[in-house]
């Protein structure tokens, strides 16, 4: 009877920490709750359990037990729940560093190639950097996205913002990665994303990272 | 000796009925669960489906799956999501049955015991399986849980001290990259504009581009139509990334170790 009615008061309590924090993302936080409230029942029924008319041996051995078995369970514990967030956070930078690099080479290629195109042509038939962008993009005006997509879930932009005869720019936007900013406004009416751009003119290309 | 019990016909075991009960009953249950029971999760673990219930008597490292599965769902740009119920009743059970239901069955199973006769304790069915279910639940989670605490923080710090490396090698060859650009846009810009006029040569790199705080960079060699840049990291003892930049722009690294032969 005994028995029962601890473990009835034990996995009511465990079972309601666990569920206190609702529709966290995060696994730990409801799991971490409910450890502490658990480690408290344990101590509780080591309290209860360890005591006279069980031998003095018996008692110090099962505290022992409980003590080790307990703080072991504690440091794998804590270990993982701090590996595995580690690992989820190297993920997210990997992740960043990676679409800054793509951003960086979607960006920079339409440019360099134009430019490329444009001092190819000798002076006296030479095009405006305008003009050569036009050619190389057949029908692209203010506003077009001239990225294309790999798969659906490709959620990158590159927006014409300026199309003149001495200068082109763009503005790419990751619409998945986070910039450093999380209050940025961008372009394209998300917030907190990735964002950089580009203008070209004869000069050259200078690149600014807007978020 | 005795001769008397020596001659005496050994007729029953020497264990108890209710031990022997419960432990044939244990042994047969625990045949039937590794025989029918798929534990081959492998492919939906591939696929990154959900696992749906399964016994996990340490919900710290299905948490850790789930936290790893979150961190793959940003890298893939998926949008987060709470744990599913099955998720979560993985995790509650699994914390239940290691820390309330086997404690609670261990501990008070051997203080009921204590209080009992021989005799009682021998007939007590529920007693007898009590302190089964509460001892294999406890080894189940006391046996991987010592070595796993003695062995966390070296293989945390070591698999810290690998990503960081692998974070500082992806930051450079970033910032490669990045010279790499400018490079290209160097050789086409005439000399009038401070380019290279259709060379690589003459060119060099700003003090933003030399130094960063992953390492430093410098143009080892250059041509009309090549140019090669060396990236040293902050902590190398002799390593290096060694890019090779063509007038195509195609850009090819080499990662050179002079510790080794």
């Amino acid at each position: 009877m005994i028995i029962l009615v601890w473990l009835l008061a034990g996995i009511v309590a465990v079972g309601l920490a666990f569920f206190s924090p609702a529709n966290a993302v995060d696994p730990w936080g409801p799991l971490n709750t409910a450890g502490i409230v658990a480690g408290i029942y344990i101590v509780a029924l080591a309290a209860y359990s360890l005591r006279p008319p069980l031998s003095r041996r018996v008692r110090i051995g099962g505290w022992i037990a409980v003590f080790v078995v307990g703080g072991s369970v504690l440091l794998a514990w804590r270990g993982y729940d701090d590996q595995s967030h580690y690992q989820a956070v190297t993920l997210s930078k990997i992740k960043t560093v990676i679409s800054r690099g793509i951003i960086a080479n979607e960006l920079s290629e339409p440019l360099i190639k134009t430019l490329e195109q444009y001092y190819a042509r000798p002076a006296k038939n030479k095009k405006s950097i305008g003009t050569v962008f036009r050619d190389r993009y057949q029908g692209v005006t203010e506003g077009w996205d001239i990225h294309e997509k790999y798969a659906a879930s490709d959620k990158l932009s590159v927006i014409v913002t300026s199309l003149k005869d001495n200068e082109v720019v763009l503005v790419a936007e990751d619409g998945y990665v986070k910039g450093d900013n999380p209050e940025f406004n961008n372009r394209s009416g998300n917030k907190g994303m990735m964002q950089e751009r580009a203008r070209l003119t004869e000069r050259g290309i200078s690149y600014e990272r807007e978020n | 000796m005795n001769g008397k019990t020596d001659a005496t016909p050994h007729r029953g075991s020497e264990l108890s009925a209710p031990f022997r009960f419960w432990l044939y009953g244990l042994t047969i249950a625990t045949l039937l669960l590794v025989f029918l029971t798929d534990f081959d999760t492998s492919q939906a673990y591939r696929a990154n489906q959900d696992w749906g219930f399964h016994l996990a008597l340490m919900p710290w490292i299905e948490a850790t799956r789930i936290t790893l599965l979150n961190g793959l769902d940003v890298f893939s740009g998926v949008p987060l999501s709470p744990p599913t119920d099955a998720q979560r009743l993985t995790m509650l059970v699994g914390l239940l049955l290691s820390l309330v239901v086997g404690p609670t069955l261990l501990l008070l199973g051997i203080r009921v015991s204590r209080q009992k006769s021989e005799t009682a304790r021998a007939k007590s069915y529920g007693l007898m399986l009590s302190l089964m279910l509460g001892g294999i639940l406890a080894y189940a989670v006391a046996i991987p849980s010592i070595p796993v605490a003695l062995l966390q923080w070296r293989v945390s710090n070591s698999l810290r001290e690998a990503q960081e490396q692998g974070e500082q090698r992806d930051q450079m060859i970033g910032s490669v990259g990045r010279i790499a650009r400018k490079a290209r846009e160097f050789r086409l810009l005439p000399v009038s504009f401070g380019g290279g006029g259709g060379s690589f040569n003459g060119y060099t790199l700003s003090d933003a581009f030399a130094k960063n705080e992953f390492g430093t960079y410098r143009v080892e060699s250059s041509s009309d139509s090549l140019l090669v840049i060396r990236a040293i990291p902050v902590s190398s003892r002799g390593q290096s990334v060694v890019a090779t930049l063509e007038k195509s722009g195609a850009l090819r690294y080499r990662f050179e170790d002079t510790t080794r032969d």
